[in-house]
């Protein structure tokens, strides 16, 4: 558990109706799908900058992205100016985090969140419903729950 | 004899690379010399951005190229040019 060691996200309302519209138009109800939050920000309060829906494979059960696309990716990083701090990616049931999603994450610093929305978003993500969030600390994955996962997003109206 | 060793000095500084290798919105910059193997520049950029986890997952990709360096070959055995940006990155990025 990490609780007070994750920055907290401010996720402007366009943000993430963006990021359910991707979720909802990719995935169609019956695929995986997968995006990214950047900021350019630092410290303990992160504003999100924008949403990246980056071309990718899914199936009912995976999402898969090329390296090459991470290079395009990292690339078009240094020309916005931020990085990105969180994945979001959808699940066809409950959220958790896979094995898959421990060691193919796209990046694994300290810091880094990791979001598993459930039932392809089909309550979107306000609030974080039934969603499942960790933090990548220390070479693993650890859960915020309770109060952490509460305080962890504040979501502009 | 001490301006020749330091011509010899300036020739040798010419000929060396100047790379940079960007990570998810950071930059390393990076002098190198063209028939080090790659694999130098790639352990120090992992250790410059502090990435942990998975490294056998991750490479270095020249943009538009479907597959990362070989860490084992030279820079100038892959054609690698001074001024070059590389991109250190997941090879396969995956969900599921």
């Amino acid at each position: 558990m990490s609780a007070g060691r994750a920055s907290r996200l401010v996720v402007p309302a366009n943000v993430r109706r963006e990021t359910e519209r991707h979720f909802r138009e990719c995935g169609k109800g019956s695929r995986e799908c997968l995006t990214f939050w950047t900021s350019s920000g630092t410290g303990e309060r992160l504003r999100i900058a924008r949403v990246i829906h980056p071309p990718h494979a899914s199936t009912a059960v995976t999402t898969d992205l090329t390296g090459a696309d991470v290079c395009a990716l990292n690339m078009d990083l240094i020309a916005h100016g931020d990085r990105v701090v969180v994945q979001l990616h959808t699940h066809p049931g409950r959220a958790f985090h896979s094995q898959r999603d421990d060691e193919l994450a796209l990046v694994q610093t300290n810091g880094f969140l990791s979001i598993v929305v459930p039932r392809f978003a089909g309550a979107g993500i306000l609030g974080l419903p039934e969603c499942y969030v960790a933090e990548f600390r220390n070479g693993s994955w650890d859960a915020i729950e309770g109060d952490a996962l509460e305080s962890l997003i504040q979501w502009e109206a | 004899m001490e301006s020749a060793h330091s011509e010899g000095e300036k020739k040798e500084q010419e000929k060396k690379l100047k790379i940079t290798v960007v990570y998810n919105g950071g930059t390393l910059e990076e002098t190198v010399s063209p028939n080090a193997s790659v694999e130098s520049l790639f352990a120090k950029a992992v250790h410059h951005f502090e990435v942990q986890g998975n490294r056998a997952n991750l490479g270095l990709y020249l943009p538009g190229s479907q597959t990362p360096l070989d860490l084992n070959a030279s820079f100038a055995a892959q054609g690698i040019h001074t001024d070059t940006t590389l991109s250190l990155n997941p090879r396969r990025v995956g969900n599921g």
